[in-house]
């Protein structure tokens, strides 16, 4: 029904481990078929801290239950992925190799960010048309290339893009951004899916080349659409970003392309015509003028040993002893002159040695003090870390307890309503139960008249019986006086021919 | 124009020039104008290598240079942050506020790194400055044809000891540049006896000769940046220079974040 390809690209210059870029399915993975239906791309913020991390983490969030993100308010889908890059930071704040940097950066909280797009289509409609809906956030960009023309959400010109994006934070923040729902009714306005459309899903780089190209009557779309593989895919992003004019930004690129059929003519023919400016010289790497260090200050015991060299001292004579001057007077004042300047110069050293002793402890209380400052920094953070766990599981106590009342209010409900139906069980039961008696004292009543009229009916019978039988005798009787006349007739049934058959009620 | 993005591939220039002439020990913000500005330049640094930061390690996507000027006019820094992320002079405690992320704040403390120490003494040779910050501002573009512009942002308290020589270097530093645009120089005129004027987008109300010696030599902030000086807290109106004159501390914090700011695009 429909494919899938994905690519991803880090910037120039830079290892593809480097790309702060996610997207799902993951190029190369055995999804291929977009079966799923669903699929994200994550913009990690180049200067963020962890950004990368914090990109990977969003699309793996989509991917695990896509649904979700439409379902739960935002802030609530983001607080998994946000508690899972803050233990990880923290992790690495924690580790041996950790630099003040990181420290600095877990401490006060610096977050990362990342712009993001998820797409999840929805079953067909009786018409094979696919309805969809899409969370965008920032400017990662969705293009639905239809059969009327391009559209893309929530950009539609190259220059909307600036240098301020809205974009998921990983600490949860009241004026954090949410992102924009679209897609088909109810979710939105936009028309659903048919054969021969295509979806692709831009990070901000490729996004505003794309539009730039169309903008100026230099679309591409047929170039994208006959992407074949990774190799092209950087190829072509390499071209574009050598474009004498309106080159592409160098910025980690991703590209999700999904086809439903083949797509519309008009698309497949509008391809990429690279126009290279001139190849840069190569040159070597601009390198920063290099510092020449300051000689490193000496020591107070250096440079008290520098003074009392003894080639300083022999320099000295010599020069004293080449003067016109050499008298035993001014040998001696020389000499009075240089014991002066040994005392000086020892009473220097002394101070000096002191100073240098005070140095060295003041070193080593030093050296402790920031042990014990490390080791602070390291109660703090981990302080911080318990806290942060205390407030987690706080926070998960209130849910819980919250979770406790909505269930215990329920089930109150639940019970008073069958402590109703059983009181109303028990009136129709009792009412039942009243009326049964009275149907059974009811038929009782009928049974004995029954009885009676049975009673009565064989009481009947017998005096029919009794009065045919009366009635044969008085014929008999009958007969003999009228004998001797005429022959006696044939007895009469005993049975009466008017009796109908009983039946009891 | 100022529209090439800062990477590995294309990296940026930011020269800091720091007045540390003797008037710099004057009381400035419960510190002196030297000590202050000093920390100030250390947090830019900072901001920078942390921007360069991705995960664990640091990469090179920009180049460093700190001249400063009293006594005498040397480099004082300059490297890519692979190379300056560790600070030749240590670190230095610093408390700071952070959210606590439950609408509290927490006293943290942060360590800073110390790249530049303070120092005052002698006068004021701006044009000496300029002139070594053209020189490598001339090379770099030489090298680096296509990127984003180098940024020179100035520093100081006082008048140049030479407003002539002063005007020329600022002049042979601003006709450098790349294909993405001139160099943009950013002056910050620190002290607190006069009126704070904030990238004035006319030199009208100036109070004197400096000031407009010092607004001719500032860029124009172009459109494309002009986000980026909302975003630090600043209110430029097009046309807009990036000088500040008699700067408070907050001022002046506020120009070197958008002066380092093109590296967070």
């Amino acid at each position: 029904m429909f494919t899938v390809q994905t690519f991803l690209t880090s910037k120039e210059g830079e290892s593809r481990e480097d790309c702060e870029d996610s997207i799902h399915p993951v190029p190369g993975s055995a999804v291929g078929d977009g079966s799923a239906g669903a699929f994200a791309i994550a913009d990690g913020v180049t200067t963020s801290f962890f950004g990368g991390l914090w990109a990977r983490m969003l699309t793996e969030r989509f991917a695990e239950c896509p649904a979700a993100v439409f379902e739960q308010p935002w802030p609530d889908w983001l607080l998994r992925s946000q508690e899972q890059w803050q233990a990880a930071v923290c992790e690495r704040a924690a580790a041996e190799t950790a630099n003040f940097y990181i420290s600095n950066d877990v401490l006060s909280r610096r977050p990362a960010s990342a712009t993001f797009v998820g797409m999840l289509l929805d079953e067909p409609g009786a018409d094979g048309a696919i309805p969809w809906r899409a969370q965008v956030l920032g400017d990662s960009c969705l293009f639905i290339l239809g059969k009327d023309g391009p559209r893309s959400l929530p950009l539609t010109k190259s220059a909307e893009f600036s240098n301020l994006v809205h974009a998921a934070e990983s600490y949860a923040n009241d004026q954090g951004f949410a992102p924009q729902l679209y897609g088909t009714a109810p979710h939105g306005s936009e028309p659903p899916l048919v054969e021969g459309d295509t979806v692709l899903l831009a990070t901000d780089a490729l996004s505003k080349w794309l539009l730039l190209r169309a903008e100026t009557g230099q679309p591409v779309w047929g170039t994208l659409l006959g992407l074949t593989g990774q190799a092209e895919f950087e190829a072509l992003v390499e071209q574009a970003r050598r474009e004498a004019q309106q080159p592409m930004e160098n910025d980690d690129v991703t590209l999700g392309i999904v086809r439903f059929g083949t797509p519309h003519a008009h698309y497949s023919e509008a391809c990429f015509e690279p126009q290279p400016g001139p190849d840069p010289p190569p040159r070597e790497p601009w390198r920063p003028p290099v510092l020449t260090p300051s000689p490193a200050p000496k020591s107070p015991a250096q440079r008290a040993s520098a003074r009392l060299q003894p080639g300083r001292w022999r320099v000295l004579l010599a020069r004293v002893n080449r003067s016109s001057l050499v008298t035993p007077v001014l040998l001696g004042l020389v000499l009075t002159l240089a014991v002066v300047l040994i005392w000086q110069a020892v009473q220097q050293q002394q101070q000096e040695a002191k100073a240098a002793e005070l140095t060295v402890r003041i070193t080593t209380e030093s050296a402790a003090a920031d042990r014990l400052r490390e080791s602070l920094e390291q109660a703090q953070t981990d302080a911080l870390e318990v806290k942060k766990k205390f407030d987690r599981l706080q926070g998960d106590l209130v849910s819980t307890e919250e979770r406790f009342r909505s269930v215990s209010g329920k089930f109150e409900a639940r019970e008073q309503e069958w402590a109703k139906q059983r009181r109303e069980l028990e009136v129709k039961t009792g009412n039942l139960a009243l009326a049964l008696k009275e149907s059974e004292r009811k038929a009782g009543i009928d049974r004995q008249s029954l009885e009676e009229a049975q009673s009565q009916i064989t009481r009947l019978e017998a005096a029919q019986q009794a009065i045919a039988a009366n009635l044969a005798a008085r014929e008999q009787e009958l007969k003999a006086l009228r004998e001797p006349s005429e022959p006696a007739p044939d007895p009469p049934a005993t049975e009466s021919p008017a009796s109908p058959p009983l039946h009891t009620p | 124009m100022y529209q090439k993005l800062i990477g590995q591939a294309s990296p940026g220039l930011f020269v800091i020039l720091v007045d540390q002439s003797g008037s710099m020990v004057e009381r400035y913000d419960n510190s002196t104008r030297a000590e202050f500005s000093a920390l100030a330049v250390n947090r830019t640094i900072y901001e920078i290598i942390a921007s360069c930061r991705k995960g664990e390690k640091v990469v090179d996507r920009c180049h460093l240079a700190v001249i400063g000027y009293g006594e005498r006019t040397e480099l004082i820094l300059s490297g890519c942050p692979s190379q300056i992320e560790n600070p030749p002079h240590g670190t230095m405690s610093l408390m700071r506020k952070v959210s606590d992320g439950a609408g509290g704040l927490l006293d943290v403390e942060m360590k800073l790194g110390v790249w530049v120490q303070p120092k005052a003494g002698n006068g004021t040779p701006m044009e000496a400055a300029l002139g070594l910050a053209a020189d490598l501002v001339e090379a770099w573009t030489r090298d680096n044809p296509d990127n984003f512009p180098p940024v020179v942002i100035n520093i100081s308290d006082g008048e140049p000891q030479d407003a002539a020589a002063t005007r020329a270097a600022a002049q042979r530093l601003a006709s450098y540049g790349t294909s993405d645009g001139r160099v943009l120089i950013y002056n910050c005129h620190i002290g607190t006896g006069g009126t704070e004027i904030r990238l004035p987008s006319n030199n009208n109300g100036l109070p004197d000769a400096n000031a407009r010696l010092l607004y001719d030599i500032s860029s124009v902030i172009p459109d494309s940046l002009l986000p980026l000086a909302e975003q630090a807290g600043l209110s430029p109106q097009p046309g807009a220079r990036g000088l500040m004159v008699n700067a408070s501390p907050e001022a002046l914090t506020k120009l070197l974040v958008f002066g380092s700011g093109s590296m967070k695009r």
